[in-house]
């Protein structure tokens, strides 16, 4: 989706699942296309850890990836449409569109993705 | 957890611990990824749980698509353009042990690999593989060259090592060949030896007797040239010492190349004498720094080669010359010029080659050129080859000249050195005189001639003289004269100059004895001041030869 490019068209988008992210890796929240798309609530996701929504085979790569990202700034995934897999409330696993943005705000990065399952 | 449930300080602390993790992953990460090695891990099924930039690079795609997916499927394991059975092939389950080798094919094409794996049980549960796998592509390159370069090596070694077998071939067949030109040069002498030793023993009978009859006149005279005759041989003799001395021993050092030719010459002289004339053109030529046995080597051959292009018994028509020079860049220039057969021009070419010849079976080997070759480059000259069918051949080689080169004739293939005999040489128009100075240098070899046009007619074929003693008054041509012309043609040996004089000296005779640096003595020649001379001319260096006698 061309329009939504920014971090805070990110953040703001209603009509496509979005969830956002702290620095430490814990979901802040996800909004109502996401939870309708994905079936998860809001409490059930709020504070976790961002890999109860990446498969287990991922988390390697997602912990030390997200960890270079914030020793060395430098972005290897941001800003680009990724082929993704994202667990379900009920388990399933799904292909899903990853849009991950990140952005620094009062020294802390914040970090949001949309994500469109087909 | 909820964050009302959690004390705050333990949460700072957690948060402190996360930090912390996360820098040590960070650096792990790049520094892993940082790696020329493709590294990854995944699970139990082989599922790519992480791999570094390397492995992506190998795999050809981005980092996110090879994440999650099977190890299997990025590559095909070949050796030897067959796929690697399962049961080796370490995607299927890490081998516990060592790595293996093989090509894979990759969207950058086949890279040659040496693949490690290692099974890793963390927990009960869960195991994971490790692989690491290593581009051997230009190490194998490397490698290759290496064993390439050995072979080239050794390759190079066997060829040398038949090169000397076939430069010892070729030397021991030139022994041959002059064993019979060497028999030739020493069966004369022998057979005067052997008649004067028949005539001594007569004598000797006859003395014994009747004492009184006293000893024959001749007596010393044929014992002096019994001794001639001895030393000849043993001139003879050292030449062939010169040519077949021992690969071991071949020293380079300065040589005049006009005395290894000499050398040669006499070596090959029966062989050259039965169908040319023999004519020498040594002009000033620069010494060269090489084996004088390899030199002599290469001109037995080429000589060989030109006596055999002419037929027998046609001395008188037919010619080997045999020129020095110097060129411009003071190499020092050998011709071997023979009005023989010629070479074809298509054979020109090949005549180098070895076991190229045109002589039957039996008499040619074909290796002389090609020994030849060898050895004048590896004296860092060059040889060539001009010839015209039905008119001759010239054979030239060109040395390099020696730094320390004098361009006088070297004392080192003096042959009388040793023994202090000289070779002298008598030009007097008085035969009184000659047969005199003859007389008194007995111990010596003397060559007499009677005019000046005699000398410079000798010096064509012959100049081996350790003194030319020389009247500066003659009819025909002036000692001035012949001095003159030596200098022009043979500076070497205008050297060995030593001029006698009746006294009556013209004005233009005594401008000439003053300026010229050689000694001038007087008649009636007294013998000791001779002998001083030639002790001096024999035995000194040509450097202070010159000094002594200016
Ligand atoms: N001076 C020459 N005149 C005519 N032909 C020559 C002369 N020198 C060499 N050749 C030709 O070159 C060939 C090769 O010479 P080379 O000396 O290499 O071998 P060879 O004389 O045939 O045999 P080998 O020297 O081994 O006894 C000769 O067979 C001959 O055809
Ligand atoms: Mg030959």
């Amino acid at each position: 989706m061309g329009r939504i490019v920014t971090f805070d068209e990110v953040v703001s988008a209603e009509d496509v699942p979005v969830v956002v992210a702290n620095q430490r890796g814990l979901i802040d929240r996800v909004n109502q296309a996401f939870i309708d798309a994905f079936g998860w609530s809001q409490s059930e996701v709020a504070e976790q850890p961002l890999t109860m929504l990446i498969p287990s085979q991922f988390h390697d790569a997602h912990n030390l990836g997200f960890s270079r990202f914030l020793a060395t700034e430098r972005a290897t995934l941001l800003g680009q449409a990724l082929e993704l897999t994202i667990v379900c409330a009920d388990g399933r696993e799904l292909a899903a569109e990853h849009f991950i943005v990140a952005k620094k705000i009062d020294d802390d990065w914040c970090f949001a993705a949309v994500i469109r399952a087909p | 957890m909820s964050s009302d449930e959690q004390p705050a300080a333990p949460r700072r602390g957690e948060a402190v611990v996360l930090a912390g993790l996360r820098a040590t992953l960070a650096k792990m990460e790049c520094a892993l990824s940082s790696l020329a090695e493709a590294i990854v891990w995944t699970d139990g099924e082989g599922t790519v749980q992480w791999c570094n930039r390397a492995f992506d690079e190998l795999a050809g795609r981005p980092h996110i698509q090879v994440l999650g997916k099977c190890v299997r499927d990025f590559f095909v394991l070949r050796q030897a353009g067959k796929p690697v059975p399962q049961e080796e092939n370490p995607l299927f389950g890490a081998r516990a042990c060592g790595g293996l080798c093989c090509d894979i094919e990759t969207p950058n094409g086949i890279v040659l690999v040496e693949i490690q794996s290692r099974k890793l049980q963390l927990t009960a549960r869960e195991d994971i593989l490790i692989f690491v796998i290593r581009d051997v592509t230009q190490e194998q390159l490397a490698l290759e060259l290496q064993r390439s370069l050995r072979e080239q090596a050794a390759a190079q070694e066997r060829a040398e090592e038949l090169n000397r077998q076939l430069f010892h071939a070729d030397r021991l067949k030139a022994i041959g060949q002059l064993a019979s030109g060497v028999a030739h040069e020493v069966n004369n002498p022998l057979t005067y030896i052997i008649g004067n030793l028949d005539h001594l023993a007569a004598v000797t009978d006859a003395f014994r007797a009747d004492p009184n009859q006293g000893l024959p006149a001749d007596l010393e005279e044929v014992i002096e040239e019994t001794r001639h005759g001895a030393e000849r041989i043993s001139r003879i003799v050292r030449d062939l010492k010169v040519f077949s001395r021992s690969e071991q021993d071949q020293d380079d050092r300065s040589i005049d190349v006009r005395d290894t030719l000499d050398v040669a010459l006499t070596l090959l002289g029966n062989e050259i004498h039965h169908r040319a004339t023999l004519k020498r053109d040594y002009r000033s030529t620069p010494s060269v720094r090489c084996s004088e046995s390899r030199l002599a080597q290469v001109f037995v051959n080429l000589l060989a080669n030109a006596a055999q292009a002419l037929s027998e018994g046609h001395s008188d028509e037919d010619e080997i010359r045999v020129c020095t020079r110097s060129d411009d860049q003071r190499r020092a220039i050998i011709e071997i010029h023979d009005t023989g057969s010629g070479i074809d021009p298509r054979d020109v070419p090949r005549a180098f080659e070895p076991f190229f010849t045109t002589k039957p079976v039996g008499e040619g080997t074909g290796l002389g050129l090609s020994i030849c070759h060898g050895l004048v480059v590896g004296m860092g000259g060059t040889i060539e080859i001009e010839s015209d069918v039905g008119s001759g051949t010239c054979v030239r080689v060109t040395l390099p000249g020696s730094v320390d080169s004098p361009a006088a004739r070297s004392q080192t293939g003096r042959r009388l050195k040793d023994t202090a005999v000289g070779r002298l040489l008598v030009v007097d128009d008085d035969p009184a005189v000659a047969r005199s100075i003859v007389r008194m240098l007995r111990a010596h070899e003397v060559v007499v001639v009677n005019s000046g046009h005699g000398a410079l007619e000798k010096f064509t074929s012959d100049r081996g003289f350790d003194v030319v003693f020389c009247d500066l008054m003659m009819p025909d041509l002036t000692g001035m004269a012949v001095y003159e012309r030596v200098c022009e043609l043979y500076p070497g040996l205008a050297e060995r100059f030593v001029f006698i004089t009746g006294g009556a000296f013209t004005a233009s005779a005594k401008r000439f004895v003053r300026t010229v640096p050689n000694l001038c003595l007087d008649k009636p020649l007294d013998l000791a001041s001779v002998r001083d001379v030639i002790q001096r001319f024999v035995s000194s260096s040509a450097r202070n030869r010159k000094q002594s006698a200016g």
